[in-house]
């Protein structure tokens, strides 16, 4: 018999769908007829979604100017290591 | 002052997984009159303390510890102080702190004329009290990666250096009073309340001020200050003193209860010894990654004849040690006790008795494994200083815990295929510079600047140190750059570089955060937040609020996880790239991937549940 703990053990996996078929099934008996684990499952899934699309990390920008400027001063100041 | 009522007779029979024989007359003199002041202090005697009357002198060290932390007044008000103990014994399912702490919040809104409620709620808390809760829940959970950012954050809300203290010490104590109460199995004293008002109080949110000053708390030092009465003790007891009580010293009643438990707890050797006590401490430090305790307590062993050899094995793994095996028994519950509460069974005390440790023994155990939590989270809560370097072992496996190698090794093939010149787009600059085109490396910075940025400022935070920390990569990565032999993407070797010389920076200025791997399991993690979401969450709000929301729920996850979502989530990076950034194997990456997602699931739960339609609407 499949816990919430052991289901919530394998979300991961199960977002993945990445389980042994019979796992698969024994988490999804499971889910069926739990409304605790249906709601995890779902905001988990959003929770990706938010966070992929969120844009949190923007790379359109680039570094200032001057830093580029002041790393390019340094390295030049320094040949690179010749193994 | 709250007052308590006795719900029970005080001579009521302790309840403990003890078992007691009748006392010793001159023991129960003591105890007499230590339930004595106990009763005129608290109402009633705590079961807590009852079931420790074979050792009084253990009762008279936490007497001491809870008066001068707890009880007396300070910067903190002492409802804070309680809800902090409510809130910590909730997260560690602590039935007999629960009971306690919520009996101690109702007598004290009892006294309020204005009937204040008993535990408020999260959103009535002002943004000071929650500030301090948040610093005080991440000393419970996680003190070790603990940083002088938390302070900062406080500070921003005119919070000073007392308050920081207080909070961290509460919450030390916390941890203390929910080991000695799961070591000894005690009933609690009062009703347990119902934990459901007090969930949304551990759903650490994210700070909320301007981040305010980067600066460690106050240290005591001069001569004049070191002949003050605990730290002259303590340089007599210990051949030095240590600069966790220098910085405790900024209330000399803690430091002064301090000294207490190290006097009546650590020193005496009547019951365990000495060395068998330092041992305790020091595995449990071990396993907490608390660098400072490690430190000290070698060094302490080394005053009682232990090679540093010996103590470093124990550190690093004392069933390998050449401990006795009663010893090794007795580390391992301690480690137990201290690291996995909700798994500690009766038995466990068994196994010791089964090992002809007697009840005294036993008892001093449990409550050396609360003491020992309690300095291991005040230390590294406080971002006390080391005042010994550690020991060669112990520090290689905590370095590569918090490390990985200055600069990567060549890599051993985490993907399938290495890349070639057409599937990583830097091939060919990178091959410029190292024909000596210097440059060409302007383009490798333009073209990954802003994602190394993102990197360091996920690692290191608000911090200054970041745009030092993009020059100090980018001039790794050019001066190392012939070991570059494109066994990996020239992202990917990067990234490696960026993370370490951000964990090096944290580092360097004691802000260590841990990379553990001991951690990648969902087991013990219970989802807090089962709330229905709304159908469409991505809409709920602005982009730039989502951003911001995003942004801050993932830079309050725990550095191992941070890092592998901030990679893998945010930067998008492939989970074999991940892996190799890291230095770690892709199972371990997904189990990492999937708790912190879950942790960030809980985080963002209270935004994006579904309304639910109220009478009028």
């Amino acid at each position: 018999m499949i816990s919430c703990k052991d289901f919530v053990a394998q979300l991961g996996s199960y977002l993945e769908d990445d389980l042994a078929a019979e796992v698969r099934l024994a988490l999804d008996l499971h889910l069926a007829s739990c409304t605790t684990c249906q709601v995890i499952v779902d905001s988990s899934r959003k929770t990706l979604t938010i966070v992929t699309d969120s844009g949190a990390f923007d790379l359109s920008e680039v570094l200032p100017e001057s830093v580029t400027a002041r790393i390019m001063t340094r390295i030049r100041a320094m040949p690179p290591e010749h193994s | 002052m709250g007052q308590f009522e006795a719900p029970t007779s005080p001579t009521r029979m302790s309840e403990s997984l003890l078992r007691v024989s009748p006392l010793p007359g001159r023991a129960l003199e003591e105890e007499r009159r230590l339930f004595s002041v106990l009763h005129d202090r608290f109402g009633f005697v705590p079961q807590i303390l009852q079931a420790q009357a074979l050792l009084p002198r253990l009762i008279e060290a936490q007497l001491q510890i809870f008066e001068a932390v707890l009880l007396r007044d300070g910067a903190l008000p002492r409802w804070l102080k309680e809800l902090i103990g409510l809130t910590i014994a909730a997260d560690r399912r602590n039935r007999y702190g629960l009971a306690i702490h919520a009996e101690a919040l109702r007598r004290l809104a009892a006294q309020e004329p204005t009937g204040a409620p008993v535990v408020p709620e999260a959103g009535e808390l002002a943004p000071p009290h929650r500030a301090v809760l948040r610093l005080a829940l991440k000393v419970a959970r996680e003190s070790s990666s603990v940083t002088v950012a938390d302070f900062a954050d406080l500070r921003a809300l005119g919070l000073g250096d007392q308050h920081v203290l207080e909070a961290v010490v509460t919450a030390a104590l916390s941890l203390f009073q929910c080991t000695v109460s799961t070591g000894l199995g005690v009933s609690p004293d009062f009703d347990v309340p119902d934990i459901s008002p007090i969930r949304p109080l551990l759903t650490a949110g994210a700070s909320e001020g301007r981040p305010g000053l980067h600066r460690p708390l106050p240290v005591a030092t001069g001569s004049d200050v070191d002949a003050r009465p605990p730290l002259a003790f303590l340089r007599h007891a210990f051949g030095f003193i240590p600069n966790l009580f220098r910085v405790l010293m900024l209330r000399p009643d803690i430091a002064e209860a301090g000294a207490c438990g190290i006097r009546l707890v650590l020193l005496p050797g009547d019951v365990l010894s000495r060395a068998q006590k330092e041992n305790i401490f020091l595995v449990i430090s071990a396993k907490n990654l608390n660098t400072y305790c490690v430190a000290a307590h070698c060094e302490l062993l080394r005053g009682l004849g232990v090679s540093v050899e010996r103590s470093d094995q124990i550190a690093v793994d004392h069933r390998q040690s050449d401990l006795p095996a009663g010893d090794k028994a007795l580390l391992d519950v301690a480690v137990k006790l201290a690291l996995q509460p909700t798994e500690f069974v009766p038995d466990d005390l068994s196994r010791l008795r089964s090992h002809a440790f007697s009840e005294e023994q036993i008892l001093e155990a449990v409550v050396m494994c609360g003491f020992a939590q309690f300095v291991n989270a005040s230390s590294m809560g406080l971002v006390a200083e080391p005042d010994f370097r550690l020991p060669p072992m112990f520090a290689a496996a905590a370095s590569r815990l918090l490390n990985g190698p200055a600069v990567p090794e060549p890599l051993h093939a985490a993907s399938d295929q290495w890349p070639s010149p057409e599937t990583d787009a830097d091939w060919e600059i990178v091959s410029r510079v190292q024909r000596g085109d210097t440059d060409a490396f302007e383009d490798l910075i333009r073209r990954h600047g802003r994602r190394v940025h993102l990197t360091l400022a996920g690692i290191l935070r608000n911090d200054v140190d970041i745009e030092d920390a993009v020059q100090d990569t980018f001039t790794k990565a050019f001066q190392h750059i012939e070991r570059f032999q494109g066994r990996s993407t020239f992202l990917t070797w990067l990234t490696r570089i960026a993370i370490n010389t951000g964990l090096q920076r944290l580092r360097g200025r004691r802000d260590v955060e841990s990379l553990d791997s001991g951690v990648d399991t969902e087991e013990g993690f219970q989802p807090r937040q089962v709330q229905a979401w709304q159908d469409n969450p991505e809409q709920a709000y602005s982009k730039a609020v989502m951003r911001e929301l995003v942004w801050n729920a993932v830079m309050e996850l725990p550095l191992h996880y941070r890092v592998v979502v901030m990679l893998r989530d945010l930067q998008q990076l492939s989970t074999a790239e991940v892996a190799a950034a890291l230095d770690l194997r892709v199972p371990g990456v997904k189990a990492r991937l999937h708790r912190g997602r879950l942790m960030l699931r809980e985080a963002l739960a209270p935004h994006f549940t579904r309304k639910e339609p109220t009478a009028t609407s």
